[in-house]
């Protein structure tokens, strides 16, 4: 692993959302952060926070959510206590963001290149001449065939992943130092997802970009991620580097979420699938959110909550590992 | 051959080319070829998966065999019956034993209906049953699916995504279907609930010998459902086998880019990993090439790719390609990713 040199720290971010008299803790004390030059994989099922954590850290929620507590430290900035304006200044040039479905980050009626060039001009003072030379340099980084041509074209006569390099090249435009990835290759074909992720790698080897990628899927994370953070129901529930996590989840729901995805180099036994679903966001269990579902529950996991534990550089948040390591120290 | 009377469905030289002619008069009509001749058998209790990328006419495909779509040319034969000529008594029949499932189980439940009255539907215009008859078939088809029958009165919002996929399965069962086209029906739903679903297609097979056409986008989870695959590009399908022929012993080009571009299952294969990397995009499916479809990012492509169209052509015990230069085993396994794959599972 990279020397550890954070560029972000998130601390005990709350993130929460108001429903008539009811609240969501969408975000509910989250604690990580990214080194410099390191792909983070952020995963986690559907409605679990992961979408409201990236929209946190770059000043995005809006009425009914609010940040309800903890700090994001960007180098000594607190960016939760950012000025509109301060924000706006952030946004783009330090921190940009790459959406799964392209099309709606895109407008649609102006040209690909025009939207690159106005973007570079926000953050940089430069002539139009020198924006548009530098928009073609990045069409031609994210691998797009006749740069001068797709300058030329609108969003909407693109295929899927010719839109997705687009985009990247826009959050490419500010050359920021911290890249989210909100699913960005869900939306693609494998074949086209492959290269996105090859030409993500490629930009944080070459320039030391940090990305925190959020995904669902356990084989893009063994593509691209250093570390691993997985979440369920608003929380961070385990922590680790990517092979440990792999080699060794901890995790009642990580182990879970490996064992029911099926993956290629498998003999056909049956899928262990984890049973019931995601608790309701209005009705999230006492004790371990996850206790509903796990095949290990034990009693005292039904009413208290266990804490982020860490053994080894690996965190876990689950009475079974503190236990485990107890009876190891003793 | 085979005898006939083995397959349940039989696909012969299937088309269908959409008019997509532009303004009022056009000095030319422009068809978008969706499904450009294809040719395909299903046996009783099979499942068939089929892959390939986004555009390609896999759910042209599927709902020509579900007689949503009246295809433009080829045949459709269900239990050896031409499916474009039946008698009004045998389209209602095969509407009955043929069933669709879809991608979004949020789009295909009608939101104003009751759980109840959306898996009756096809029960009330296929059957005429008593009230108290409904009822009891009703709840057993959520029991069978695994959602309780107390939840009958309650409407698709209230449920997950998993159930409301369960739901719309329970819904496809209800007139006993031979064949059930299942179109994306686990790519929306997180892993953990995939799983659930998968499983219960599954079992539901072995309980009913139920035959399934699985279309999907995801590699692997094709794999775990389908005892053969098709690939398909630009409406035909270029490789079609069990699994084990396709995967262990590929042999189209575009097959074997696509199984290298499956995500690796552990960071341990990063380094092993044999990617190829495809170039170029899927040509326009208005104007197709010339020769081989996919000659144009094909690595291995020669003069007469550009000229000559290859056919579907058996290889070994139905493992059927349709290339020029298919790859030789030895090749498939020097490029594949399954070799790399196996021997880091045993770490
Ligand atoms: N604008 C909003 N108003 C109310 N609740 C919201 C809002 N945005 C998010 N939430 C709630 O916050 C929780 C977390 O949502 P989030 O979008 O972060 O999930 P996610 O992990 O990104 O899921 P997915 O994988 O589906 O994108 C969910 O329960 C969601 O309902
Ligand atoms: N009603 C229609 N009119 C015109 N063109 C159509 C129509 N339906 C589909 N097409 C086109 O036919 C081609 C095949 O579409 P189809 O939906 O079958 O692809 P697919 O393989 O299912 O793709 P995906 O993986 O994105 O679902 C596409 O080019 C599509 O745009
Ligand atoms: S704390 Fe208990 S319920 Fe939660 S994951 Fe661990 S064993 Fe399961
Ligand atoms: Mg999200
Ligand atoms: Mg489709």
């Amino acid at each position: 692993m990279n020397a550890v040199d954070p560029l972000l720290q998130i601390e005990d971010l709350k993130t929460y959302f108001y429903s008539g008299d009811k609240v969501i803790p969408s975000v509910d004390g989250v604690s990580f952060h990214i080194n410099k030059g390191e792909i983070v994989a952020l995963v986690g099922e559907s409605g679990c926070g992961k979408s409201v954590t990236s929209l946190s850290i770059l000043g995005l929620i809006d009425s009914p959510g609010k940040i309800e507590g903890g700090r994001i430290l960007y180098h000594d900035l607190d960016l939760t206590r950012l000025s509109q304006k301060e924000k706006l200044q952030i946004r783009g040039k330090e921190i940009s963001i790459i959406f799964q479905e392209p099309l709606a980050a895109l407008n649609p009626v102006f040209t690909v290149g025009y939207q690159i060039q106005e973007n570079i001009m926000v953050h940089e003072r430069i002539s139009k001449k020198k924006a548009k030379a530098k928009a073609i340099d990045l069409l031609i980084k994210v691998g797009i065939p006749h740069p001068e041509k797709v300058y030329q074209n609108y969003p909407h006569s693109l295929s899927g992943g010719m839109r997705q390099r687009v985009m990247i090249a826009m959050a490419l435009s500010g050359n920021p130092k911290l890249i989210i990835a909100d699913e960005p290759t869900t939306a693609l074909d494998v074949t086209i997802q492959a290269q996105i992720l090859q030409l993500l790698k490629e930009i944080t080897e070459q320039q030391r970009t940090s990305i925190l990628f959020i995904t669902h899927d356990l084989g893009v994370v063994a593509e691209i991620a250093d570390r691993v953070i997985v979440m369920y129901a608003g929380q961070v529930v385990e922590q680790a580097d990517v092979y440990s996590l792999f080699d060794n989840p901890k995790h009642p729901y990580t182990k879970a979420l490996f064992n029911s995805s099926p993956k290629m180099d498998q003999i056909d036994e049956e899928l262990t699938a984890i049973e019931g679903a995601v608790p309701s966001p209005f009705e999230k269990p006492m004790g371990c959110k996850f206790h509903t579902r796990c095949p290990y529950v034990m009693g005292k996991c039904k009413s208290i909550s266990p804490d982020l534990e860490e053994n080894n550089g690996h965190l876990v948040r689950c009475w079974l590992s503190t236990e485990n390591a107890k009876s190891e120290v003793t | 051959m085979a005898d006939k009377k083995q397959y349940l469905l039989e696909v012969q030289g299937l088309k269908q080319h959409f008019d997509v002619t532009d303004g009022w008069f056009p000095k030319k009509r422009a068809y978008l070829k969706a499904v450009n001749g294809i040719n395909l058998t299903l046996k009783k209790g099979e499942t068939l998966g089929i892959v390939g990328e986004s555009g390609c006419g896999k759910s042209t495909l599927g709902q020509m065999i579900v007689q949503l779509l009246r295809p433009t040319d080829g045949r459709i034969l269900f239990e050896g019956k031409n499916l474009s000529n039946l008698t009004p008594q045998e389209f209602r029949k095969t509407r009955a034993d043929i069933q669709m499932i879809f991608q979004d189980p949020y789009s295909s439940l009608n939101p104003r209906m009751r759980v109840f009255d959306i898996i009756a539907e096809p029960l009330r215009t296929h059957k005429s049953l008593q009230k108290e008859e409904l009822k009891a078939t009703i709840q057993e088809l959520m029991e069978t699916v695994g959602l309780n029958a107390d939840l009958m009165n309650r409407y698709p919002h209230q449920f997950s995504g998993g159930q409301r996929q369960r739901i719309a399965i329970a819904r496809a069962l209800a007139l006993k279907p031979k064949l059930i086209v299942c179109d994306e029906a686990v790519s929306a739903l997180d892993v953990s609930i995939q799983a659930q679903i998968l499983n219960l297609l599954r079992r539901l097979q072995k309980e009913y010998q139920l035959t399934y056409i699985f279309i999907g986008h995801g590699i692997p989870a094709v794999k775990y459902i389908a005892s053969r695959i098709a690939v398909m590009y630009l409406g035909k399908i270029v490789e079609i086998g069990t699994k084990e022929q396709l995967i262990t012993s590929t042999k189209h080009p575009y097959t074997e880019i696509l199984l290298s571009s499956v995500p690796i299952s552990s960071p341990r294969n990063r380094k092993r990993n044999n990617r190829i990397v495809i170039h170029g995009e899927m040509p326009s499916p208005i104007t197709p090439p010339n020769g081989c479809s996919f000659h144009n990012r094909c690595p291995y492509a020669e003069e007469i790719c550009k000229k000559v169209t290859p056919e579907l052509m058996e290889y070994d015990h139905g493992h059927m390609i349709a290339c020029h230069f298919p790859l030789s085993s030895k090749e498939g396994l020097a490029h594949g990713f399954t070799t790399a794959s196996v021997t880091s599972q045993s770490l």
